[in-house]
Formats: structure tokens, C-alpha cells, sequence
């Protein structure tokens, strides 16, 4: 569930209309032809939330499956994708010298 | 201390060497040491050159370029102190600009400040023309160290100079990351400018903000190797991922998930409880919890494949939610394993609220559990033993107040549609839930016409209940509720052909009790709905009638009907010479069929005749396409309305036409030999496989190997381990493993047990655990607890020989002794971990694993093997 909202950009309080305009201007970003991989995780997400019947099945049954554990956690690490941020040169070079917090 | 004395002897003798040297002998030296990358021992023999020597300018020269290169080796080591100290020392060998070489220019103005840098570039420049790499060194000086004052002092000649009032300006965009604004700026720069780089990184770093990496790191390829600025150019070209000023926000690492799985397969719970509030910190960290319970229910797959314990699992959300919260949760992972059937779905709708605190979503969502647990029931072929699985109080939350077995399920279901009217699957299971007795006939009715009043716009409900009325054999109710479908639907397809095929079981039923003014009746009303699909069937019905007014006298024609046997004969060939020869062996299958069906009194010279015309169409079989041939087999027998099974259907082919499945190509046949499964024809279904697979070429050898394997587990004529279906479906192609996925998934519904968990899941290490299911375990037996109230010393005198036998009743009384027997497989998964808590007993559990053979296993109680192997 909060994967879906993540993977669309949303609030998990968004409503069915929030969800619904965010999932078409997302889709009208990244079509299939250029980033398929997107297009697949922004429509699955989608699905998942779309409408009150939606969410509720996915929050009960959303991962009884067997066998896909790494391929949920690839989606949560995709949707959870930190977001490209403005830095100057001198931000770059400053960063550059040292290592990633999360690494 | 006598070695200490000896190394301290040899290094002042080797000292003693060098000083005894010739200078030409020490600038061999130094030149060797140089080349080797030994630049420390370098300086040290070219020293000792250099004060033998003073005005050598081959030394001062080496000497030059050893500083130089001992300098940038302390700098990459990070030792800028050291390297600091040493650039003095560069500074005060500079060669005369005259003869510098433009690779020690380099050099040496990669590793000094801009201010030096120009004046060694001004002073080089005075003797030299302009060299495009040490521009762009000192390009990369300027943007990183933004001493403009000093370039200013850089000659004309320099091809900087008249650029520098430009690179001023994008620098100064550059660094308010104003990238798109500062590649603007430098678009008049040409490819051979000392700029040129810059430009490429400001058109990386655009392509970068534009989303669009493959552009960006096609520009990155582009700069050259001498431009500075290495630590960025070069974090860009392999890991921008992990240079945190573009980035914002914290992120799931693959290293964190792997970590997180290997910690929880090892069963280290602990650990895994960190790791997973460490990651939920990061995703929400003003409220970790909705994290928790996300990368919590991520993981239950695992539990569910049984690569972790589901018991463990719940305990874990138990530990890392608050309260109620985490109780949930728990209910949820025993809801999901459903080991404990109904009382697991009755725990987890007592904390449903707890989850959906939202009283219309908890409504929705109990309505959906419900109807969850009993299509889970229906799957694992439970129904009968529904009643055997419900909690001590199932009429609060399952709404279930009868004790009919064929009710349990029936009220579980009305109740799911109460909460929720709009829950697909319930309305679906209430029309296919079994309904033999009367008052599960009873509530199935009551149920669907609150569903016909409910949606008075669908046609299903009507269709479901014309079922009902038809296995009731009440032909008005059935078309008073067809003709509502109708209404409902009037241009649907599917209605219109129920429709048809109600009629003609009405005619059946009809033709038995010889009411012909009501078969004729129903037949003309079935011919204006018929549509190809159900012509056969038609086309037999119309034939039954003609042949039943024969020799007698008609009620429509008004004459006696001849019943010699070219009259039948012509009846039939007129009916069928209009069909295709696929619809004319289904015709005549069908009334085969009904032939088969009548007292042997019946008419015989009809009866022979029939049997002859049926058996002289088989050559017809040659004539049709393999897949015609599978689908007249596979038919759906409700689809012709006919009062037979499956495999009544199958066999007048597979008896009359012997060769019928030999006509069959490869690709066709496994649907067939599913069914074959499927209907108890497992012995017919083993030949045929072993037929075809001498001579089937891959994959489909090794398909129909797989099936033999299958095939022979569900008939119990052999036990298949892990390992020997793995040593099959290893050797698949990839492309093919579909295939032998979807075979498994279909043959699940033949299979019981592990054998059914591991073919839906297409995951064979389900066959190495054992199944707890209450078929398995026996605790449908009534006598069942009787078995164990035995006098264990008797026993014990007459098995003394068998130590196994001995193991098997010391852990059945150590189950007794602890008040076990019984209990829930979540209580004694409990009790074994509190067991395993002590090496003594961990141990010795784990010896009598390994003693009991997987044949010796059944000998346990359920209770044991759970204690046991968990």
C-alpha cells in the first residue's frame, strides 16, 4: 500500500480523484515506449489504489503470493527512488569527496 | 636486538655504496628507480647525485620529475601534508622553461595551485606554443578553485585568455546550478576550446536533470582523460547514485534488501526486527509504523513457501507494532497461512477493526475474508469436512448457525453478500457452492433471490438460480427465470444458449416420460434460439423425438410412423448430413450416449442401429484436425446439456475410436491428459505417455517425463522427492518453463497435500515438508484421539527391537505429558521454540529429525511431526 502511494508521489490520504489525475499525469510522463519499467510499476501501483474495493483487496491479499519477495522489494526500491535535486559545482565537488550515507 | 644491529650495519653499508658511487652510476640508478614507479628511492640516489654534482641538468631534471611524481603518488594516498611539504621542493627544481617537456608541464601543473600554475604556464609560454591539455588543466583549476585574478596574469598567446570573461560567467551559473543557463552561455565554445569539457559537463549535467542518463553519460565519455575535476566527472560516469547532492530523499538499497532476506532466511528475527525499523525510519520517518506493516506483509511470501516459520513471523509483528495494532498484523499472517482454517479467519475478523479502522472499510474487508476462506476451503477440497474446521462460536463473526456440513460454507457465504452485496466472489460462490441436501438448496435459493432483487439489472443471479431450479428439475421456475435473464440482457449470447440448454434438458426429461406435446413444445422454442454453438446437441434432440414417434401413432402427424430400420436409418442421416463432421460425431456421441443410458428393454432394433451408426463414423476422425479431435474430447458436457459425466463422454470415443488419440499431435495432448488425471483415468493417461515419449522430440519429452512423475505421485505409485523433479526442470530452457508451470498448476487440482502446495507453486522443496492439512493428519478420524489412549509400556514390551518405533512413542508420550494433544499448530510451533531454547533438547529433537525416515513419519501423530520438524 504506502509502496503504491510512494511509487505515484501521493499521500496515503489522497482521494480516488487525487489518485486517478496523478496515475494520467504520470502515465503522460513516462509513456511505455520510453521508459516501459515506469509505465509498468506506475499502472500496477494505480491498480492497486485506485478505488476503495481496490485498496482494500490489496491491503488484505496484496502479497500472499509466494516466490516474489525480491521482485516486491525491486518495486518498493523503485517507488521510493529519491528524487534528482539542483546542486551547483561546488556542491557536486564537495559531495564527490565523500561517501554516501546509505552505502 | 643482535638482527636489529645487523639490519642497521647493512643499511649504513648500502648507504656507504651509494655515496662510493660514480654520478653517472646513481643517475642510471635514479632513472631505474623512476621507471619501476619507486619515486621515494629515486629521490634519494638523484640527491646524492645532485650534491656530487650541483650544475648536472640530467639530474636536476630527474630530480625534477621524481618530486613531481612523488608529490601526485602522496596526493592520491591522500597525504596531503606530505605532498604539501614536497611541492617546495618542486618548486625549487622547476626546470628551465626552455627545455621543460610538455609531460612534466603537465605534471607539475596538475599538482600546484593556480597562482604557480600560471606563472610555470607564462614562463613555459614565453619559449613554446600554447598546449591545449594544460589549458584545460588550468580551466579546471579556475572552476575549482575560482582564482580569477590570477588568470588574468596569463600571457594573450594563451588560448584561455580571450575565453576567460565567458568561463567566469558560466562558473558562476555552474555553481548556482544553473546548468541548462551556463551551457548557453558556453555554446559558442568550439570543440578544440580548452572549454570544450566544460561544455560536455554542462551538457551531462542538463541531460541529468532531464531524466534522460544514456544521453548524459554519452556526453561524460566525451571529456577528455585531462580534465580535472576527476573525482565528479568520474562518481557521474559509475555511481551517480550514490553522490548524495543530486539526490533527495532517503531509498530502499538492493544492498539493504539482501541483507534483510539473508538475515530472516537464517531465522535470525532479531536482527531482522532491526534492520526492518532501520528501513522504515528512513521511508516515513515521522511514523515508521505503516512501513513496519508494509516490508512485514513483503516478507510473507517467505512464509508462505514455508522458507520461514509463518509463527515467527506473526511474533515479529507482535514485537515491532503497538498493541492492537501489532495483534492485527499477527492475525493477518495466521489468516493468510490458514493452517487453522475458519478459527484463523473468526481471530483475524475479531481484529479487523484494529486494521481498517474505517467501519465501511471494515465491512467491505470482513466480507472479503469471508468469502476468501471459503473459496480456500473449496480449493483444498474441503467442503465435506467444512464443519470439522469452524471455531467454538462460529455464529458471531462467520454468521454460521447450522450444523449441515453442505450448509457451513453456504451461510458462511450469505453472510459475506450481507456485509457486502457488491463481493464478486461471494456471488460467485454462491452459485457454485454444492447444493445436494434440501436446506442447503434452500438457503442457496433464499441467497440468490436476494441477489436477483438486489441487482435488478443482471442476468447472473437468474441463471445461477435456473441452475438451482433445473437440478430440482423444476422446468417452469427455470424458464420463468431465463425469461427474466432475458429481459436483463436480451442480445446476450451466453443467456440465450443457458436458455437453449435448459430446454433441452427439459426435452430430455420430457422425452423419458414420453410427454411428446411438451418436448415439441419446448423444441420449436429451443430451434429460435439455437445459434451454431449448441446445434449439435439440438440436432440430436430433434433426432431422440422423431426416433420416439416412430411406430407409433404420431400426436402431430396423425398417422402411424413406420419403425422398420431404413426409416431410423434415414432419420438420422437426414438430421446430421447438414452438420460438420465435428458437430456430427458430437450428435451422435450424445445420442450414444442416451442409448447407453436406456433400460436394455428399449427398442432394440433403435438401439443397434445407433450403436452401428456411431461405430461407422469412426473413420470421420481421420478427416479432422488434431485440435478439432481435442476439443470434441475435451467438450464441456454442460455445454450439450447432456445428463452424463466427463467421463462417460470421454469413453465412448476413447472404446469406439481406439486409435483417437494417436491422431493427436503433441502440442494438443496435455489438456487431454489432464483430464484423464482429472477424471480417475490415470492408468490410460500413464500409457499414453509412455507411448508418445519414445518418440517426442524436446521439450515435450522432457514435459510428458514431468507429468509421468506428477501423474505417478497423485496415484501414490511412487514417491518423487525434490530432487528428482529438480532434476528434471533444471534442465529446461527458460522459454520453456512456462510451459511446464502451467501443466503443474493444472494438475494441482488432482493433487493433495505437499504434492498440490508444490505443483501450485511450482516449487518442489514444498515436497520435502510434511502436510498438516486435517485429511493428512487424520484429524478428521473420530476415533482418532482413541489411537493414543494406549497402555505405552505393552507396546514398548512387544517393539523392543525397533528403536524407531521406541522414538516414535517417547515423543507421542512427551506430547501427552505436555498437554499437546490437540492443540493448535501455532500453540506447539510455540512450545518448540521455547524447546529449542535449550541445546539439550534442541538437540536431541534434531536427532530424532534426522533418525525418522519420511516413510517412518506417517507413524507420528500430527502433533509430533509438528514438535518435531516444525
Amino acid at each position: 500500500m504506502l509502496a503504491d502511494y510512494m511509487m505515484l508521489g501521493l499521500e496515503p490520504t489522497a482521494t480516488d480523484e487525487q489518485i486517478r489525475r496523478r496515475y494520467l499525469a504520470l502515465v503522460k510522463n513516462y509513456p511505455p515506449e520510453h521508459d516501459p519499467q515506469r509505465f509498468q510499476d506506475i499502472t500496477m501501483a494505480y491498480e492497486r489504489i485506485k478505488n476503495q474495493h481496490a485498496r482494500i483487496i490489496n491491503r488484505l491479499f496484496g502479497y500472499r503470493t509466494a516466490g516474489d519477495v525480491e521482485a516486491s522489494f525491486g518495486y518498493l526500491a523503485r517507488a521510493t527512488q529519491p528524487k534528482r535535486q539542483r546542486a551547483g559545482l561546488q556542491a557536486l565537488l564537495k559531495s564527490a569527496t565523500k561517501s554516501w550515507p546509505h552505502q | 636486538m643482535a638482527k636489529k644491529k645487523k639490519g642497521r650495519k647493512a643499511r649504513k653499508q648500502a648507504s656507504q655504496n651509494l655515496k662510493n658511487m660514480s654520478v653517472p652510476q646513481l643517475i642510471q640508478k635514479g632513472t631505474s628507480f623512476l621507471s619501476a614507479d619507486n619515486y621515494r628511492d629515486a629521490i634519494k640516489i638523484l640527491k646524492i647525485a645532485n650534491q656530487k654534482q650541483p650544475d648536472n641538468h640530467q639530474c636536476l631534471d630527474l630530480l625534477f620529475r621524481a618530486y613531481t611524481y612523488r608529490e601526485n603518488q602522496l596526493r592520491q594516498k591522500k597525504m596531503l601534508t606530505e605532498a604539501d611539504a614536497l611541492h617546495h621542493q618542486v618548486l625549487q627544481h622547476l626546470p628551465d622553461t626552455t627545455t621543460l617537456k610538455e609531460a612534466d608541464l603537465l605534471l607539475c601543473l596538475k599538482s600546484t595551485s593556480m597562482k604557480n600554475a600560471v606563472v610555470l604556464y607564462s614562463r613555459f609560454l614565453a619559449h613554446h606554443p600554447p598546449v591545449l591539455e594544460a589549458e584545460t588543466i588550468l580551466t579546471d583549476l579556475l572552476l575549482t578553485f575560482a582564482d580569477w585574478q590570477a588568470a588574468t596574469q596569463l600571457p594573450d598567446i594563451a588560448m584561455l585568455k580571450p575565453d576567460l570573461p565567458l568561463l567566469q560567467k558560466a562558473a558562476r551559473l555552474m555553481d548556482d546550478a544553473q546548468w541548462e543557463a551556463a551551457l548557453e552561455q558556453l555554446k559558442p565554445v568550439s570543440r578544440r576550446s580548452p572549454l570544450a569539457a566544460v561544455k560536455l559537463l554542462c551538457r551531462a549535467m542538463v541531460c541529468f536533470y532531464q531524466n534522460d542518463d544514456q544521453s548524459m553519460q554519452r556526453a561524460l565519455a566525451m571529456i577528455p582523460a585531462s580534465f580535472g575535476l576527476s573525482s565528479v566527472i568520474e562518481r557521474l560516469r559509475t555511481d551517480s547514485h550514490h553522490l548524495s547532492a543530486l539526490w533527495q530523499g532517503s531509498f530502499v538499497t538492493d544492498a539493504q534488501t539482501h541483507l534483510l532476506l539473508d538475515t530472516i532466511k537464517q531465522n535470525d528475527f532479531t536482527g531482522t526486527a532491526r534492520i526492518i525499523k532501520r528501513m522504515a525510519q528512513a521511508l516515513c520517518p515521522q511514523d515508521p509504523c505503516p512501513a513496519i506493516e508494509q516490508l512485514l506483509l513483503m516478507l510473507w511470501p517467505l512464509a508462505a513457501s514455508q522458507s520461514i516459520d509463518s509463527c515467527s513471523l506473526a511474533e515479529l509483528a507482535e514485537l515491532m507494532l503497538p498493541g492492537d495494532r501489532g495483534k492485527a498484523m499477527a492475525a493477518k499472517f495466521y489468516f493468510l497461512g490458514f493452517d487453522d482454517y475458519l478459527v484463523d479467519t473468526n481471530d483475524y475478523l475479531e481484529l479487523l477493526d484494529k486494521e481498517f479502522p474505517d467501519p465501511a472499510d471494515s465491512i467491505m474487508a470482513a466480507s472479503m475474508v469471508l468469502s476468501e476462506s471459503v473459496e480456500r476451503i473449496v480449493n483444498r477440497g474441503l467442503q465435506e469436512e467444512a464443519k470439522e474446521l469452524m471455531p467454538d462460536d462460529p455464529a458471531k463473526q462467520l454468521g454460521v448457525f447450522s450444523n449441515h456440513p453442505e450448509c457451513v460454507l453456504l451461510e458462511i457465504t450469505l453472510k459475506a453478500l450481507e456485509l457486502d452485496p457488491q463481493n464478486l466472489q461471494a456471488r460467485t460462490l454462491l452459485a457454485q457452492l454444492p447444493r445436494t441436501s434440501r436446506p442447503a438448496k434452500q438457503l442457496a435459493e433464499t441467497g440468490l433471490q436476494t441477489m436477483m432483487d438486489t441487482f435488478p439489472d443482471d442476468p447472473q443471479p437468474c441463471l445461477a438460480l435456473a441452475k438451482l431450479y433445473s437440478e430440482k428439475n423444476a422446468f417452469r421456475k427455470v424458464e420463468t427465470c431465463l425469461r427474466q435473464a432475458e429481459l436483463r440482457a436480451p442480445h446476450d449470447e451466453q443467456v440465450r444458449e443457458f436458455h437453449v440448454l435448459a430446454l433441452l434438458q427439459s426435452i430430455d426429461t420430457n422425452l423419458n416420460r414420453k410427454k411428446f406435446h411438451l418436448v415439441k413444445a419446448d423444441l420449436e422454442k429451443a430451434e429460435k434460439r439455437c445459434t451454431r454453438k449448441i446445434l449439435a446437441p439440438m440436432t440430436a434432440r430433434r433426432i431422440l423425438f422423431d426416433l420416439e414417434q416412430t411406430g407409433q401413432l404420431s400426436v402431430f402427424g396423425g398417422k402411424l410412423q413406420n419403425s422398420n430400420e431404413d426409416r431410423i436409418r434415414a432419420i438420422i442421416s437426414g438430421h446430421i448430413s447438414g452438420l460438420s463432421d465435428s458437430d456430427m460425431l458430437k450428435a451422435l456421441g450424445i445420442l450414444e450416449i442416451n442409448r447407453r443410458q436406456r433400460p436394455k428393454a428399449w427398442n432394440k432394433v433403435k438401439s443397434s442401429l445407433l450403436e452401428s451408426m456411431f461405430k461407422s463414423h469412426a473413420k470421420t476422425v481421420n478427416r479432422l484436425p488434431s485440435k478439432v479431435i481435442r476439443d470434441l474430447l475435451l467438450q464441456e458436457v454442460d455445454n450439450m446439456a447432456v445428463t452424463c459425466e466427463r467421463t462417460a463422454w470421454l469413453a465412448i470415443f476413447l472404446t469406439r475410436y481406439k486409435t483417437i488419440l494417436k491422431r493427436i499431435d503433441n502440442e494438443d495432448i496435455l489438456p487431454l491428459l489432464e483430464i484423464l488425471v482429472e477424471i480417475g483415468k490415470t492408468e490410460q493417461c500413464l500409457q499414453e505417455i509412455r507411448r508418445r515419449m519414445k518418440t517426442a522430440s524436446e521439450p515435450f519429452r522432457t514435459l510428458l517425463e514431468f507429468l509421468q512423475m506428477v501423474v505417478r505421485c497423485i496415484v501414490d505409485e511412487s514417491h518423487a522427492d525434490a530432487d528428482a523433479f529438480a532434476a528434471i526442470i533444471d534442465h529446461v530452457d527458460k522459454q520453456h518453463l512456462e510451459m511446464f508451470r502451467t501443466t503443474a498448476l493444472r494438475l494441482s487440482k488432482s493433487a493433495r497435500g505437499t504434492l498440490k502446495d508444490a505443483l501450485v507453486n511450482f516449487d518442489f522443496k514444498f515436497l520435502e515438508n510434511t502436510c498438516n492439512c486435517p485429511r493428512c493428519t487424520g484429524r478428521l478420524n473420530e476415533d482418532y484421539e482413541d489411537d493414543f489412549n494406549f497402555d505405552l509400556f505393552d507396546i514398548f514390551d512387544k517393539n523392543m527391537d525397533d528403536p524407531i518405533y521406541m522414538m516414535v512413542e517417547m515423543v507421542e508420550s512427551l506430547i501427552d505429558m505436555e498437554g499437546l494433544r490437540g492443540a493448535r499448530e501455532r500453540v506447539i510451533k510455540k512450545h518448540r521454540k521455547n524447546l529449542m531454547n535449550d541445546y539439550k533438547t534442541k538437540t536431541m529433537l534434531r536427532d530424532v529429525a534426522e533418525m525418522l525416515s519420511f516413510k517412518r513419519r506417517d507413524e507420528l501423530s500430527p502433533e509430533a511431526r509438528i514438535l518435531i520438524f516444525g
